[in-house]
């Protein structure tokens, strides 16, 4: 056997989830996770088939309370609200799945780096990812919107900063986890490439905890969104859910509806990727049962 | 199969013990029809592999579940002459306090409470028994501590060190019956040999009786004068340590006896 | 232990100084002009400017210009706000104390509630709704921070009419100091709670697993063998190992919760330090903005520290042994 197939059957053993997917699928928390992601993927597609009025449009009459013409009422400047929604969730969910993206890709390479070569560069890069996971990220996205401006891609690379040492964290715990396997050890003695042994041999048995994180930063970065715009950051003439909550606001005691369905969504969407999140973890983990201990026992 | 009783009374009588637990959807049955005796200043050996069921027994034996599972019990158990399932919540509890049974856990870390310090943990077993007449300098002699032990926490002290305060917690009370499972090991071999010799010390000081669970069938030949053997949830031979030893009958013991390193030394007269 | 904490002091201080260096480069790497930035939205005449770029040492070299940076930090000297036309440090101190007034109050209620009850969650024998409570707990955390406040709002004030919707006290109030105090009670409430029950909900979830895997400990059973009552041996033995991990982890916390006073503040308008950030990024106030997000950044790391030093103080199994074994 050469080399090259001992290695790939490694990476193929990996893969081969032994029943995780099944198991996943069967959990009633994976499914409504993963519903309630696909539905707001498909919303974001089709916002302009779907929608009522379009989200920029503001030739209805102001400040109406939900009826069956607006079924979510409309706001200060005219827009149907629910339409606002629904072009808005395309912004809100994207932008956010992109911060992932860029997190995730930053993470895993000082992640990676560092739990592989260990020594200076693991105490440098590790105390760099501390620093940054310490800083409130709320704060110093503020802060660079405050110099930087704030347009969309500035939200998206400040949501990118504050989540990306969390991804840093468990690719770090898993490399330096399958770093002293011996099949890693074999890879390397038979001459393959920190590169190589990284992306073929560690990080395929590394996807579980990594995808657990990746599900909660999704729903992270949704929230820092929706925050950011609620502060009155990001495009304000482009309809998003946080854009709703700033200009609901102002109008809390007076036209509600503008606050609660974005809010609503909003919980929605973080419950799910939190639930996508653990239904992950569940079905790649072994089972545990725990029930109390106070029971006393009768015969 | 069985042995002949001496005349001494039973600390312990178990007849026909059987213990299913559930674990999710599944049940299984861990102790199959067990009958075990102990009388008072015997020293008897339960042997069996990991996964016998030898452990569950104890816990059983002691009303104590698992705490992560559900168990269900059938036959008779009596303590001291006391039949422990008849017993109400608030009567467990009393008998519990009497302190007639002292029970040794194997890990002595997880056994000890980790942020009370240990002569706290002796005290409170003093102060809620209500048979005891010891002080917590009288008990940590009693079972070779300096008194000076009391203010350290369990990770300050040796494993050695940790066993005799779990031995002197079980002691507050004035057992009739003390159960060690797998009490020595997790130690190193001279400790393991002091802390038998401490358990034989204070069985015979309080005309106990000593139950040693264990799968380290070289410890249990040493100590006990009567041996049950262990497997899948039965016992499958019981007798005189010697005996047992010299003729063994069933295939389980042979291979016990088989895979046992050094044999040819004395058996314990216990 | 000393060595601990030396050792923990020497591991924070860096990070404060790499904060400093975050904050100084961020804003140097802008390519909008260093001295707008600095100013804000105000027009500078050319003499101004070149004091301003005399005092912040523009002229020089990148590294003296941190070494500048950094030394007045260092001494409290975070500029100066043309809008509010007073120090920049004296403005955060004096909007600090509303802020830590509410996150702190919030905080110590939240962490209380949430243990005891994660505690019942753990240890109750009603299955179902233990879990139930579970999963609530869940969608309580997940609610973002600042609709959990619109909802109070909404709920207290605008339905119910409880409460006032914002602010801190009434437009026209007392004279005394504790006068005001007492009228700002009510400002108070909606504040807190949404503290309370974001980390309530976060401390009772943390303490319903501690209490499940302290639960089943072997020495529980030793306790239990005692004949003590389950009331005793939850008091002494279960809380005992279950608090410290959650606590600790409140104490992380907080330096998330300072950093969610900007929302928190905004939907109350609070008048902390949260809500000062806001305004002044809205009014291009730079030198504000730089001097909280220095004060916050510093604060919340040094914070760390020092949790991570109680936590070793608290816990019994880091103290050094007198001459144990082994």
């Amino acid at each position: 056997m050469s080399a090259g197939s001992v290695i790939g059957s490694n990476v193929r053993l990996a893969l081969s989830n032994n029943g995780s997917v099944a198991r996943f699928l069967r959990s009633k928390q994976g499914l409504f996770g993963v519903g309630t992601l696909l539905v707001l993927v498909l919303v974001s597609l089709a916002a302009p088939w779907i929608s009522p009025f379009s989200g920029y449009d503001t030739s209805s009459p102001e400040l109406l309370p939900p009826s069956s013409e607006h079924l979510m009422g409309t706001d200060d400047i005219g827009r149907d609200v629910l339409s606002v929604m629904l072009y808005g969730t395309g912004r809100t969910v994207f932008a956010g799945l992109i911060s992932v993206l860029i997190a995730f890709c930053i993470g895993c390479t000082v992640g990676a780096l560092a739990g592989y070569f260990g020594g200076w560069v693991e105490a440098v890069l590790m105390r760099v990812t501390e620093l940054f996971q310490t800083l409130p990220a709320l704060v110093l996205a503020l802060f660079i919107v405050a110099i930087y401006g704030s347009n969309t891609v500035v939200l998206i690379l400040v949501i990118s900063l504050a989540i990306w040492p969390l991804e840093a964290r468990i690719v770090y715990g898993q490399v330096l986890l399958y770093r002293s396997r011996p099949f890693v050890d074999a890879a390397i003695t038979t001459g393959y490439r920190p590169f190589t042994v990284i992306v073929r041999e560690i990080l395929p048995n590394a996807m579980p905890p990594v995808m657990v994180q990746l599900s909660l930063d999704g729903g992270l970065a949704l929230l820092y969104q929706v925050a950011l715009n609620f502060l009155g950051f990001g495009s304000a003439k482009d309809p998003s859910w946080g854009q709703l909550m700033n200009v609901g606001q102002s109008y809390l005691s007076t036209a509600w509806w503008i606050s609660i369905f974005p809010g609503v969504a909003t919980s929605i969407a973080i419950v799910g990727f939190s639930l996508i999140g653990d239904a992950i973890n569940r079905a790649t983990s072994p089972y545990d049962h725990k029930p109390n201990i106070f029971r006393k026992q009768r015969r | 199969m069985s042995p002949d009783t001496t005349e001494h009374e039973y600390v312990l009588k178990v007849r026909d013990l059987t213990v299913d637990i559930r674990l999710g959807s599944s049940e299984s049955r861990v102790v199959d029809g067990v009958s075990i005796e102990v009388h008072a200043g015997e020293t008897v050996g339960l042997v069996g592999e990991s996964g016998s069921g030898k452990s569950m027994f104890a816990r059983t034996v002691v009303r104590l579940p698992p705490p992560n599972l559900e168990m269900r019990t059938n036959g008779a158990i009596e303590v001291a002459g006391y039949d422990i399932y008849e017993l109400g919540v608030a009567e467990l509890m009393k008998s519990r306090r009497a302190g007639t049974v002292g029970l040794i856990f194997q890990d002595p870390v997880a056994s000890l409470n980790p942020t009370m310090r240990v002569g706290e943990q002796v005290r409170e077993a003093l102060q809620s028994s209500t048979a005891a007449q010891f002080t917590v300098e009288g008990l940590l002699e009693r079972v070779g501590l300096h008194p000076a032990v009391s203010r350290r926490y369990p990770h300050e002290l040796s494993g050695g060190q940790r066993q005799r305060i779990v031995i002197a917690i079980a002691l507050a009370g004035n057992p009739r019956l003390l159960i060690a499972d797998e009490a020595t090991t997790a130690l190193d071999p001279q400790v393991q040999r002091a802390i038998v010799d401490l358990l034989e010390d204070l069985k015979n000081d309080n005309n106990a009786g000593l139950l040693m669970i264990s799968h380290d069938l070289e410890m249990i030949a040493q100590t006990c004068s009567r041996i049950y053997v262990m497997h899948n949830g039965q016992i499958v031979e019981t007798n005189r340590a010697k005996e047992l030893f010299e003729s063994p009958e069933h295939w389980y013991t042979k291979k016990l006896i088989g895979a046992s390193q050094r044999l040819a030394f004395g058996v314990g007269e216990g | 232990m000393i060595a601990f904490i030396v050792k923990r002091l020497l591991h924070g201080i860096p990070m404060i100084f790499g904060v400093v260096v975050i904050v100084f480069l961020l804003l140097r790497l802008t390519p909008n002009d260093p001295i707008q930035t600095i100013v804000g939205p105000y027009p500078v005449s050319e003499s101004v400017r070149q004091s301003l770029e005399a005092e912040y040492g523009l002229d020089g070299s990148l590294l003296t210009q941190f070494i500048r940076f950094i030394t007045q930090a260092a001494q409290g000297n975070l500029g100066y706000s043309p809008a509010y036309q007073t120090d920049v440090t004296s403005l955060i101190l004096s909007r600090l104390p509303a802020t830590l007034q509410i996150i702190s109050i919030g905080f110590i209620l939240g962490t209380t509630v949430g243990i005891l009850v994660g505690a019942f969650m753990a240890l109750s024998r009603r299955r179902t709704l233990a879990s139930g409570m579970n999963l609530g707990f869940l969608v309580v955390y997940s609610i973002p921070l600042f609709w959990v406040g619109q909802l109070l709002v909404l709920i207290f004030s605008v339905v119910l009419g409880w409460l006032p919707t914002q602010g801190s006290g009434p437009i026209v109030g007392s004279d005394t100091a504790a006068g005001r105090f007492v009228e700002s009670l009510p400002y108070m409430v909606l504040p807190i709670m949404v503290y309370a029950l974001h980390e309530g909900a976060r401390a009772g979830r943390m303490s319903r697993a501690t209490v499940l895997e302290v639960a089943t400990q072997p020495y529980i059973a030793t306790a239990q063998m005692k004949g003590l009552g389950a009331s005793t041996i939850v008091r002494r033995h279960v809380m005992r190992n279950a608090i410290l991990p959650v606590v600790t982890s409140a104490g992380y916390n907080l330096g998330i919760a300072i950093a969610g006073s900007v929302l928190v503040e905004t939907v109350f308008a609070w008048p902390g330090v949260g809500l000062l950030l806001i305004q002044s990024i809205n009014s291009g106030d730079n030198q504000v903005v730089t001097g909280i997000t220095l004060f916050i950044g510093c604060s919340v790391v040094a914070l760390n520290m020092i949790v991570d030093i109680l936590y070793a103080i608290l816990d019994p199994r880091t103290r050094i042994s007198r001459g144990g074994a082994r």
